[in-house]
């Protein structure tokens, strides 16, 4: 809450800058409304700008697809690196000038969103034009990829404090690690596991970063950043361990206690999603074990009759979860 | 937790798997190096109007009992009906596509039928030290969304080795160069 004086100071300036004007803080002291019901409205104009300013951005950004892809061959190399990375790069700017200087965030957020998705594709765009033969073209983009997302970590920490930014920094961090990753996949000559198994320990160890960081981001302003990653790395855990299970009969069993883990935790860090997280994964798994070894024994229909069965259980079960030990908090 | 340590374990995680893979990198595959250069085709025999087998550990070149390709009726105007008992070749190559892969450099690259009819070959599945050509087919989550990737192994009953074959999802060994 603002102290008086600040409050009049921040009318001062709104005044100057034209932002609100004699009669418009004359109606909102008229005003009939109770402080819950301003609240209120306030947030959902607040929400609603903030969506159709970053529904520009993608409309924008689509714009831009169709236009450069009319003229894509007429453009030449250099041009069609310049109309998508140089694109990129100076909506960033103008993002962050918008952002940082002028403190217009909502409208800096929609360059930022412009730029998140060209300079990844202007990358892709460069590297595939400079096609280096001596080093793979994966540990290029790797590092490149690394680079931007320390540009950007650098930007977003010391200037822009931006859930966007963040959102985009562990985009470009984790595209980077997934280059890497192919890299070395495609040095090692022999097979060091099964590659499928290989490749759910790649994503098994990017979900943690992605359940650590998100767990970090909780502590800073960034909070629906922290919610995003956190619930996607919840996300992507379950699903890679899932995928370590498959054809291990004793793995199977015990992914059962790995689900039951994930609704305790819904219900310790009162959080819906990763309750839905783990009932989506919970009848997913139910299905797949069903199919698996009972759809033969007990018949295909009685099967299905079971897992909808099971189904209806469940869903009644994390309804009143999400009731008891979520919601009502 | 603490936050610190969160952070810590959100850049230590993929850095150690990065780190343990890499590793591997630099360890030699020679114990399980498979010995024998091959022949490999990447259609089968009823693809081509001309196709290519083994007699007497020689290639020879067969004609396929299929019809040509371009002479499909055109299903889309209804004035023909194609006839079901009709076999047609599968790809317009008049053909089957040959290649060869060195073991020894890791390299493959196509051969032509009067190349190969200097080597002798051995038809069979398995060369003569072992090694079985495997396709492996891998599609998983990665990355929270998808990732596809195939390669093709040379394994026997204890070890397995990557070999890097002319992309398509048909690799077949036609022979194994015997000498």
């Amino acid at each position: 809450m603002l102290t008086k004086t600040q409050f009049l100071q921040e009318t001062e300036i709104a005044g100057k800058l034209n932002l609100v004007s004699k009669d418009e803080l004359i109606n909102a002291f008229n005003s009939k409304k109770q402080p819950s019901e301003i609240l209120s409205s306030k947030s959902a104009s607040f929400d609603f700008a903030k969506v159709l300013s970053l529904v520009g951005g993608g409309i924008v950004f689509l714009g831009i697809c169709f236009l450069v892809g009319i003229y894509w061959f007429s453009l030449g190399d250099i041009g069609q690196v310049i109309v998508t990375l140089g694109s990129g790069i100076t909506a960033f700017i103008v993002g962050s000038l918008l952002s940082y200087s002028l403190k217009q965030k909502f409208t800096g957020n929609s360059f930022h969103l412009i730029a998140g998705f060209l300079i990844p594709i202007g990358i892709f765009v460069w590297l595939s034009k400079l096609s280096p033969s001596n080093i793979g073209i994966t540990i290029v983009a790797s590092g490149v990829f690394l680079a931007l997302s320390i540009i950007y970590f650098i930007f977003d920490f010391k200037l822009l404090k931006s859930n966007l930014i963040t959102l985009f920094t562990t985009f470009y961090a984790s595209l980077s690690y997934t280059f890497m990753f192919t890299f070395f996949f495609e040095k090692i000559d022999f097979e060091i596991i099964n590659d499928q198994r290989l490749y759910f320990f790649a994503s098994l160890a990017l979900n943690i970063s992605y359940l650590m960081l998100g767990y970090f981001l909780k502590y800073t302003s960034r909070k629906t950043a922290s919610s995003i990653i956190f619930n996607l790395g919840f996300f992507g855990l379950l699903g890679s361990l899932l995928g370590l299970t498959i054809d291990r009969p004793i793995l199977e069993i015990l992914y059962v206690f790995v689900l039951s883990f994930g609704v305790y935790l819904s219900t310790r860090i009162k959080s819906g999603w990763v309750l839905a997280i783990s009932i989506i994964y919970l009848l997913g798994y139910i299905f797949y074990l069903t199919a698996r070894y009972f759809a033969e024994i007990i018949g295909w229909p009685v099967a299905l009759i079971l897992g909808g069965l099971l189904l209806i259980g469940i869903s009644y079960f994390a309804v009143d979860l999400n009731k008891r030990f979520i919601k009502k908090t | 937790m603490s936050k610190k340590l969160a952070l810590i374990l959100a850049f230590f995680a993929p850095l150690l798997f990065l780190s343990l893979l890499g590793l591997f990198v630099f360890i030699p595959s020679n114990e399980i190096q498979p010995r024998y250069d091959f022949i490999y085709s990447t259609s089968s025999f009823e693809d081509n109007k001309f196709y290519y087998k083994i007699v007497n550990n020689k290639i020879e070149k067969v004609e396929s009992n299929c019809r040509a390709f371009n002479s499909r009726p055109n299903l889309e105007n209804n004035n023909t009906q194609a006839n079901p008992t009709t076999k047609y070749c599968r790809t317009d190559k008049d053909t089957q596509e040959l290649f060869l892969y060195r073991i020894g450099d890791g390299n493959s690259r196509q051969v032509s039928f009067e190349e190969v009819k200097n080597y002798k070959l051995d038809g069979s599945e398995i060369s003569p030290d072992g090694f079985r050509l495997e396709d492996n087919y891998n599609s998983s989550s990665f990355f929270v969304f998808g990732s596809s990737q195939s390669r093709n192994t040379l394994r026997n009953k204890n070890s397995k080795k990557i070999v890097n074959l002319e992309k398509n999802f048909n690799q077949k060994v036609f022979g194994w160069i015997i000498n």
